[in-house]
Formats: structure tokens, sequence, C-alpha cells
């Protein structure tokens, strides 16, 4: 009696486990269906934190190349139009550690700038240019369109007259934001805050 | 009658009759008037007089730019001194010479001229956001009105012009409202207005009551509106658009819409009267009725002024005692900002300027930490939870603060004012808001810049791929292909041309694609431009015509191999 | 930017008339919410120390001491300015909610352990005020019961008003023999282990509580019941969280009660015995790491009293306000994402989902 009493306990938790087991693969089928996520592959991810200058600083031929590289182990930090919190919010996207930026960072917006009565016509800038910010044909004069032009300067190289210049770009008032010295959220125990300085 | 609730709100000690008790004054006429180009919602005037030109008030000194803006005249007579990228200042000659348009009927004359009156006198919403209203009487165009109701609630306390201009000018502001209720369409008037002006109420009553003398001759009018008048609760901010639509129709504007959106249009009282004086008087725009009041003032009240006037010298004038000033706030103490300057001149939107001395309106105590005590909730007139709203704010986790719903915050500092931490809430929402509007404006520009680039690859492997049609179609005529290895040779191609095949399909559906999502797009929003769909789809279209390039190539390639 | 402030509505102004006419539904600073608060702690003091001795006062008096230390060396390490911190009296606050939880003259390095846990481990580690996710009191509870329960089950019976031998029971230097003779049950604890064959009719029977331990019971409740109110009176908490849970605590016990008389104790008996009142008006309610909109408030309440009833009844512990009060504020960021009201103007759920779809 004992034998089988133990035979039909073995059958029982078999089954069992195997019941449970099918239910709950059934359920997580159900549920990664039911419930899948929006499908957004890290390249795409990563592409949307990049700046989208396509200047190729990063020695990738525009920003999608880099989005791919950084992908495959390329590094974070070699993106300087993007700057330090590109580094940062590509390193919180990826769970890596945030570097140093490789390079300088671009310190203010510019826009290209031809100076139109020395540009003899040689189509050069516009076949640099990555988003075809320059309008032009051979031996007429070319000119930037302000608002498409990322300010990469990819086109004052090429240029054989050096008349292309970088000038900064005025932000418009509507864009201002005002600087808050607001205290961290989490008081940090490495810098006393304001209050401190208040209290002491 | 019966009046709705708005969720929160709260009591406030209201300091309006320091400026109430004294009749409406006028300011005297400046020396000088410096007029910003900016002073409504949507792009700066651009000024179409110059240095040294002879102005009389009322003279058209700035045109408007684009549709949302608003002309700009001169509010003294004298002389053009200074053009400026941001302001016009004019030297006055003290003869204060008008130059008016000719008056209008506003029962008799179309739709059209009425319009264009208030677009060429340069009208804007007086409450505070100054919007033009030309584009708002012309929003029966897009919406259908059935309501306008006429924001007299003026919950903020200090702030008495809109008192002041019913006690004084209850009649001109109804036929205003009428004027705009006939261009909107509207068959009914609300006016809704806080039980704490009992003069104003009794005036409008007594206005009202005339009105319907007029209306029952029955020849008198063609469009009878039915004018109501609703006297509500004090609670701030019942004088907030959507709070007090709410208050009194009972009505929810969606988050992200405008009244239009359900039928009703909102006005303030000061704007009435100002359509009034455009159309009847053929006035523009030159002056405003202003509160002027605050403990650092001798002679508080509400005075006409003339725009442009500079502050300080209006303050001057109503007895300011600089030792005593604190300092001087625009607008109401809720949502008004405290002045760094007085050089500056009052718009056409200042309503109030309050001059605080210390204790009257003192610095906000030292921020402590929250402690989610939850009485900012409590107070919300939107229901938002300012807390959480407050900390992701801290963190600068903006999606988060968009899941809470940031942008439906009116900023009415409910939550400020009630915060026992003294934290400035509506500073943080203020910041985060801007921050989040540049982070979108940038994330455009940086999307542009990605669509044109995949446009330039895409054309750039078109070209590239035509190229090389043309050359193996110029190889093809020169020489026949040789036998060797042919066969090997066909089977690579034949593979080739499966692939080549699914790419132009891959490449059809993406332009179907584009087509479709452009198409719809503009089926939602006609009058915008999709400049980015159609470089998406342009770049769809080089990607379909550099896969059937290929294609082709391949196919030639291939037959040329059979053939022989 | 806001100019004006609530504080303001207390100060003089120029102006009279406009001062007396309303009255203004604003919270007082925090500071004072929190002295406010510890006001409010006086009447179920009192009548606790009339009832259990004057090892009440010894207790909060000695842990409102430890807690400023404790706040003051948190603050130290922290480098932080000590003023605006002490001031606000959240460490006097948590110091006064731990002593008055505590059984009568807990010996001194009791209630320091247990101060120490609240203060610096449950607040300071955290981020000190405002950024501690568990109430900080009772952290500090929760840490002495399971490491001490012998001493945290001391509620020796209505008693003299000092004992003989408070001075050795404070100075924890009372021999091990002794605290048995001390040790008395609470109603609670006597309900719970009176064993599953006896009925509760029987139970009663016996007399198994000092002469007036019940009565005592309930008039310290009253009394935390009044300060309760009297917080709520001022606007200082609001209904959401007390009624919540003494109402799930009541529905359960009546249900309970109902399913089985001769089992289970009587709504009355759960909701005046134990720390019921006391958790709901003074414990339950401290915002800092309760749920923070209304709804969320609620739900916070009824699960408070749903898991005490649930505890008291079928766990190990006769009294369970503490833990389950950690447990729920392991809830909380569930609970504030779960119940976002829907603002003004936005669609309701239904036409949200919608448009979700279209886009």
């Amino acid at each position: 009696m004992g034998d089988a009493f133990s035979w039909w306990g073995i059958l029982s938790a078999v089954s069992v486990l195997t019941g449970i087991g099918i239910t709950f693969g059934a359920l997580l089928g159900m549920a990664s269906v039911r419930f899948k996520g929006e499908d957004n592959p890290l390249v795409e991810q990563i592409d949307a934190l990049l700046p989208q200058t396509q200047c190729g600083q990063c020695g990738y031929p525009g920003c999608r190349p880099y989005a791919e590289a950084i992908n495959q182990g390329d590094a974070l930090n070699k993106c300087p139009p993007g700057g330090e919190a590109t580094i940062h919010a590509l390193a919180d996207l990826l769970g890596r550690e945030a570097e140093p930026l490789d390079g300088e960072a671009a310190t203010e917006d510019t826009v290209a700038f031809i100076r139109e009565a020395e540009c003899i016509g040689c189509t050069k800038c516009i076949q640099a240019c990555p988003v075809d910010a320059i309008i032009g044909a051979a031996k007429q004069m070319h000119t930037v369109i302000e608002d498409e032009c990322t300010g990469c300067d990819l086109c004052v190289a090429p240029c054989p007259v050096d008349c292309i210049d970088m000038l900064p770009r005025g932000k418009p008032l509507s864009q201002w934001q005002p600087v808050v010295n607001i205290a961290p959220l989490i008081a940090s125990d490495r810098q006393p805050t304001r209050s401190q300085h208040a209290g002491l | 009658m019966p009046a709705y609730e708005f969720p929160g709100g709260i009591t406030l000690l209201e300091r309006k009759d320091r400026s109430n008790q004294s009749p409406l004054r006028n300011a005297p006429l400046p020396a000088q008037v410096t007029l910003p180009l900016k002073q409504h919602t949507g792009n700066p005037a651009i000024p179409c007089v110059a240095t040294d030109d002879a102005v009389q008030v009322g003279s058209l000194i700035a045109k408007r730019d684009g549709m949302v803006s608003a002309n700009l005249h001169a509010s003294i007579s004298g002389t053009v001194t200074q053009v400026s990228d941001s302001a016009i200042t004019i030297d006055a000659d003290g003869l204060d010479r008008w130059q008016a348009l000719p008056p209008l009927d506003w029962r008799t004359e179309n739709h059209a001229v009425l319009i264009d009156r208030l677009d060429s006198c340069g009208l804007v919403g007086l409450g505070g956001a100054g919007f033009p209203s030309y584009i708002k009487a012309q929003i029966a165009d897009h919406h259908r009105i059935d309501t306008l109701v006429v924001n007299a609630a003026e919950c903020e306390p200090y702030i008495t012009a809109d008192d002041l201009a019913l006690r004084h000018y209850p009649t001109d502001i109804m036929e205003g409202a009428q004027i705009v209720a006939r261009l909107c369409g509207a068959q009914q008037i609300v006016v809704g207005i806080e039980d704490n002006k009992p003069d104003a109420i009794r005036a409008l009553k007594v206005a009202l009551s005339d009105f319907e003398q007029i209306n029952d001759h029955p020849t008198s009018d063609q469009h009878r509106v039915n004018i109501t008048l609703k006297v509500i609760e004090t609670r701030y901010p019942s004088g907030g658009e959507r709070q007090f639509i709410k208050k009194l129709l009972n009505l929810d504007v969606p988050s992200g819409g405008l009244p239009a959106d359900i039928g009703v249009l909102c006005h303030n009282p000061g704007t009435l009267l100002a359509a009034l004086r455009a159309v009847r008087d053929g006035k523009p725009l030159v002056e405003r009725i202003v509160t002027l009041t605050g403990d650092a003032i001798s002679a508080p009240g509400n005075y006409w002024v003339r725009l442009g006037t500079s502050i300080e010298t209006l303050l001057l004038q109503a007895g300011l005692e600089n030792q005593q000033l604190y300092h001087v706030i625009v607008g109401g103490p809720m949502m008004g900002v405290p002045l760094s300057t007085l050089d500056t001149p009052v718009m056409k939107t200042t309503n109030c300027l309050i001059a605080a001395t210390r204790e009257e309106l003192p610095p906000a105590p030292a921020e402590s930490s929250c402690i989610r005590c939850g009485a900012c909730e409590s107070v919300c007139p939107v229901q938002l939870l300012p807390q959480q709203l407050h900390w992701y704010a801290r963190a600068e986790s903006d999606d988060t603060l968009e899941k809470l719903h940031l942008f439906d915050c009116i900023e009415c500092g409910a939550c400020s004012f009630v915060c026992p931490s003294y934290i400035p809430l509506v500073q943080d929402y203020r910041s985060a808001k801007q921050r989040i509007r540049v982070k979108r404006i940038e994330t455009a520009k940086a999307d542009h810049a990605k669509h044109r680039f995949e446009f330039r690859q895409a054309r750039l492997a078109r070209e590239d791929a035509e190229k090389q049609a043309r050359r193996q179609a110029r190889r093809g005529q020169i020489r026949q292909p040789s036998d060797s290895s042919k066969a090997s040779d066909s089977a690579a191609l034949q593979v080739d041309l499966r692939s080549l095949r699914i790419a132009q399909t891959a490449a059809k559906a993406a332009v179907r694609k584009a087509e479709k999502t452009l198409a719809r797009a503009a089926a939602q929003d006609p009058n915008q431009r999709h400049d980015d769909l159609e470089t998406q789809l342009a770049t769809a279209q080089e990607n379909l015509k550099a896969a059937d390039t290929r294609l082709t190539e391949a196919r030639a390639t291939m037959a040329q191999q059979e053939s022989p | 930017m806001s100019m004006m402030h609530a504080s303001q509505l207390t100060a003089k102004s120029t102006n009279a008339k406009s001062l007396t006419a309303k009255t203004f539904n604003a919270t007082p600073p925090t500071a004072q919410l929190m002295r406010w608060v510890i006001i409010a702690t006086l009447p179920g003091l009192a009548v606790m120390t009339f009832y259990f001795g004057i090892g009440v006062i010894s207790n909060v008096l000695l842990a409102g001491l430890f807690a400023l230390g404790a706040e003051a060396l948190a603050l130290k390490l922290r480098q932080r300015s000590l003023r605006p911190a002490l001031s606000d009296s959240s460490a006097l606050l948590t110091g006064v909610l731990l002593g008055a939880s505590l059984p009568p003259a807990s010996p001194w390095w009791l209630i320091g352990i247990g101060i120490l846990a609240a203060v610096v481990v449950a607040k300071h580690l955290y981020g000190g005020l405002g950024q501690n996710p568990f109430n900080p009191a009772m952290v500090g509870y929760a840490l002495l019961l399971v490491s001490f329960p012998t001493y945290m089950t001391l509620w020796s019976p209505p008693q003299s008003f000092i004992p003989e031998n408070l001075w050795a029971q404070i100075g924890g230097t009372l021999p091990a023999s002794m605290l048995d003779a001390l040790s008395g049950a609470t109603p609670l604890d006597a309900f719970k282990h009176k064993g599953e064959a006896v009925l509760a009719r029987e139970f009663w029977a016996t007399q198994p509580l000092p002469e007036g331990a019940l009565s005592a019971w309930r008039n310290v409740a009253l009394a935390w019941l009044a300060g309760g109110l009297l917080l709520i009176a001022k606007r200082i908490i609001s209904w959401h969280i007390p009624v919540s849970m003494l109402v799930s605590m009541a529905l359960l016990a009546t249900l309970f009660y109902a399913s089985s008389p001769s089992h289970f104790a009587s709504p009355f008996f759960h909701l005046t015995t134990g720390a019921a009142i006391f958790g709901a008006f003074f414990i339950a309610t401290d915002p800092v790491s309760a749920a923070t909109s209304r709804r969320g408030k609620l739900f916070f309440g009824a699960g408070i009293g749903a898991l005490v009833m649930i505890i008291r009844t079928f766990g190990g512990y006769p009294d369970a306000v503490a833990f389950v009060v950690l447990l729920m504020n392991l809830c909380v960021p569930l609970l504030d994402i779960y119940t976002v009201p829907r603002p003004t103007g936005q669609p309701k759920a239904q036409q949200q989902t919608e448009q979700v779809d279209r886009s």
C-alpha cells in the first residue's frame, strides 16, 4: 500500500507541477502578446538623443551611424555639439558610465554665413552640407538657408577662398530660460545647501 | 441663479478698498512715452515711422506682423525721437491733438468692417494675456459660439480696474459686449461678477434694465441677445477663464483647447469698452485704466493712463514714497511679477501696479522641505497634484511632469499661497514649462535636420544607382559578356535580383506609408504646413527610385546574359 | 510668482476690515503644524499618565530629548545648520510619538535605540525631513518590538501613579526576575492568547484582565480621539486617512464578529484597544510617508485598517499598527501613481483611451 501511495504521490506532484508550468507558460505567453511594449530599437533611442547636427565630429558620417556605433560599444563622449547633457542622457539610457567629453564643447549655437562678394561659385560647400542647407549653382553665388543650417561647420574647410564664417546665432527671446536657483531635490551631503549658507 | 463650483480655490485678503474708494481719474499727460513693439501675444509689430516724424494721438506707428500681432498707435501727440528694435519713443508737444478714425455704427455696418476696425485700432485683450481681439472676433469662422461671457470677476487682490470701469461705463461696456456678441454670433451674453463689488453690480443692473427697455421696442434691433448678470461668490481664482466658465455655465473647457471649443467666448470688460470706443468713436487703443495701489503711495486709485507712460512717473504722481517702497508689482499679488526697474512703460496689458511696502507684501520666508501635507492639492483649481509636480519639476523628470498634466496648470499661485513650507511652487512650474517648451523646439529642430539628412542620403544613393545603371548600360553595348563562369554568375544574379525585389517592395510600402501620414496630417490641420512630412515622403520616393533603378539594371544584366 | 502667502493672513494689516471677514482654508507653516500635532497628543498623554503612571511622562520626555539630540547629531554629521531643522519640531514630534507608544517607564537605553533607529536611520539616512519613505517613529517601534519583545510587552496593569521601582525601571537596572512580575497583558494580548478552544464568552467570564484595564484603554482611546479631532478641526490633518482606516477596521471587525461572535471580539473592542485610534490620527496621518492625493489617502487608510484587523485576527501579533503602517508606506508610490486625479478639462478615462488609440 505504501508503494502505491508514494507512486500516486509522485505522479500527482509531477502532474501538478506540469500543470502549473503549462498554466503560467500560457499566462506569460498571453501577457507578452497582450502587453507588448512599443517596438523601439535601441539604435532609434540613441539616435533620438543625439543632436542631429550631422557634423561628423564623432568620426562617423552623421548621427545615425554614430548611434549604430554606440550600440556596438563605441564611446559615448564623441559628440561635441551635444555636450555633457547628451553624454549623461546616453549614459542613463545605456546604463554606462558617463565619460568627460572628448574635445571641446560647442559653447553656443552657430550658423554658417557666406560672404557673398567673395564666393566664386565652386559648389564645394554645397556638396559638403549634410542637410542641403546651401543653395546655389556652379559659378553662381551660394547662400545659406539660415533656418536649415545646423551649425556643423563642415562647409568651412572645403571652401577654396575661405569665405564662410560661423557666426553666433542669437536665441529668440521666447526661448529664454530663467536662471532659477533651486535647491537640489535630494540634498546632497557633499555640498552644503543654500539654507546652510544662510544659517551659518 | 445657480452658480456652479470649480474645485479648490482659496479665499484671500482682498485689499481692494484702497483703490476702489476714489473715482476714476485721468493721469496727467506724460512728457514722453516709450511704446514697446510687443505688448501682445504673437509677433512684435513693425515700426512704420522714422525718427523726427510728427505724430498725433492715434497715429499708426507700427503695423502688425503676421496674423497673431497687433497694430500700435502713438498715445500722445509730438515727435518720434527714437525707433529701436524693441520700442518707439515719442516726445510730447503738449497739445494732445487726436487723429481718430471715422465713427461707425455697429448696428448697421457689416462684420468685415467692424473686424477691420478692431484690427486697425490695435485692440488686444486687456485682461492680461493681450491676445489680439480681431482674431477672437473672427472665431465664428471656425467655431459656433452661442455664449459670450464677460469676465468681471477680477479675483486677484488689489486690482479694481474692471470694478471702476463697470461703475463708470456700464452702458458702454454692455454695448461693447453686444458688438462682440454680434461679431461672433453669440445668442446670449452672461456677465459674471464677484459679490465683492456691490457698486459695479448696481451700475450693471441699471444699465441692463435700460437695455431691456430699448429691446422692448421691436424695431430697435434685428440681432437680439439675451443678457444675464450672474453674481458669484468671491473665491480665488474664479476669474481664471476656465474656472469662470465652469462657475457660470458649468462647462469644462477641454485641456489644451479653447473656450470656443465648447461654444463660449470670454472677454474682459476693459476690452469691451475699448472695442466700443474703437468702433463708435474711432479711437485706437492708446490708453487704459490702471489701478495704482499699495501702501507706498498716498493717492491710490484708478487712472486713465496713456500707454507708454513711465511707471516711475506715474507712481510719483500718485504720491510714491521712495523710502517706504519695497517693490513694485505689475499685475496682482498672486500672478503678477515684481519689477526690477521702475523705468518701464505702461503697456496694453498693465492692469495694476502695486507699490508695496515691506510689511505689506514681505519677502517669502526661507523655503523648507516639502512634507507632502497635501494642502496644495486641496486648493488646486485644476485638480493637479502640485506637490508631485514640484518633486518632478526639481528632478527635471519632464516625461512624468507631462503625464501629471503640468501644462494644465494655470499658474494661479494658490498652491504657493497655502504651502506651509513656503515653497515657491509656481516658480518651479513656470521654469519647468519653459524648459519643456525649449526642449520641444530643439527636438523638432533636430528631427527636421535628421529628415533633411536622410533625404540627402537617399538622393545621393539614387544618383549613385542611376550613374551605375548608365555605366552598366554603356558597358553592355560595348562588349558582349564572356561565356566563362556564366552559370555561377547567373545564380548570384538570381539571389541579387530577389533581394532587390524585396528592397523595392519595401521602398514602395514606405512611400505609401509616408503618403498616408502626410494625407492624414493635412486632413487634420489643413492650414498648417507639413514640411517635415513632405521631406520624409520625398526621402521615401528617392529610396524607391534608387531601388527601381537598381532592379531594372539587374534585370537588364540578366537579360543580356541569358539572351546570347 | 506669488507675492502673497497664507502666513500674511495672520500678520497685522493696515486694513482691519478685510482681515476679520473670511475663514481661510490655509494650513499653518510647517513648524507650527508639527507643534500643533504635539499639542494634540497632550490629552492622550494625560489620560495615559492617569492610568499607567508617571512612566508615560518619563518615556515622552526621554524620547523627546533623545530625538532632539539624535537630530542634532545627524545634522552635525551631515554638516547642516542646526537651527532651522531643530526649530521645525519634527524630530521632537517623532520622539513624542515613539515615547507615547512605548510601555510606561521603559528603560532609557531602549528609548535611545528606538530613537536612533527612528531619527538617524529612518529619517536622516534617507535625506531628512520630507524625504523619508517610512514613518520614523514606527520604524523605531518596529525595531524595538522585534529586538526586545520582553520589554515591549511590559504594559503593567493600571497602577499607582509613581511605581515603587520607577528609577530602576528607567535606569534599566531592574533584574530580569522582576520583569515578569511587572508584565501585564493588554486586552489585545489577552484575547490573542486565550486559545482556540476557549469561546469569547467563557474567556471574558474568567476575568482575564486586571480590574479596570478595559475601561482604562477605552478612555485612553477616547483621549486620543479628542486630540485627533482637534487636529482635523485645525486643518492640520485631513479626515481621509483616519476615517477610512477606522471605517475599514470597523467593517472587517463587524464582518468577523457577525460570522462568529463566539470566536471574535466585537468591533467596539477592536476600536477602543491597542493603537487603533492613536494610529489612525497620529501615526498613519504622517504626511511625509502617506499617500498624497485624496483618493490615495482613502486607499492608504483603508489598507491600514484592513491589514490591522487581519493581523490582529489571524497573525502572530496582538496589535500590528506599526508593521501595517510600514507596509502601507511601501505601497505609497504605487498608490500615488494610480490615484492621480483627473484634472479639470482632461478627457474622462474612456475618452482618454480612445485618444491614445487614435494617436
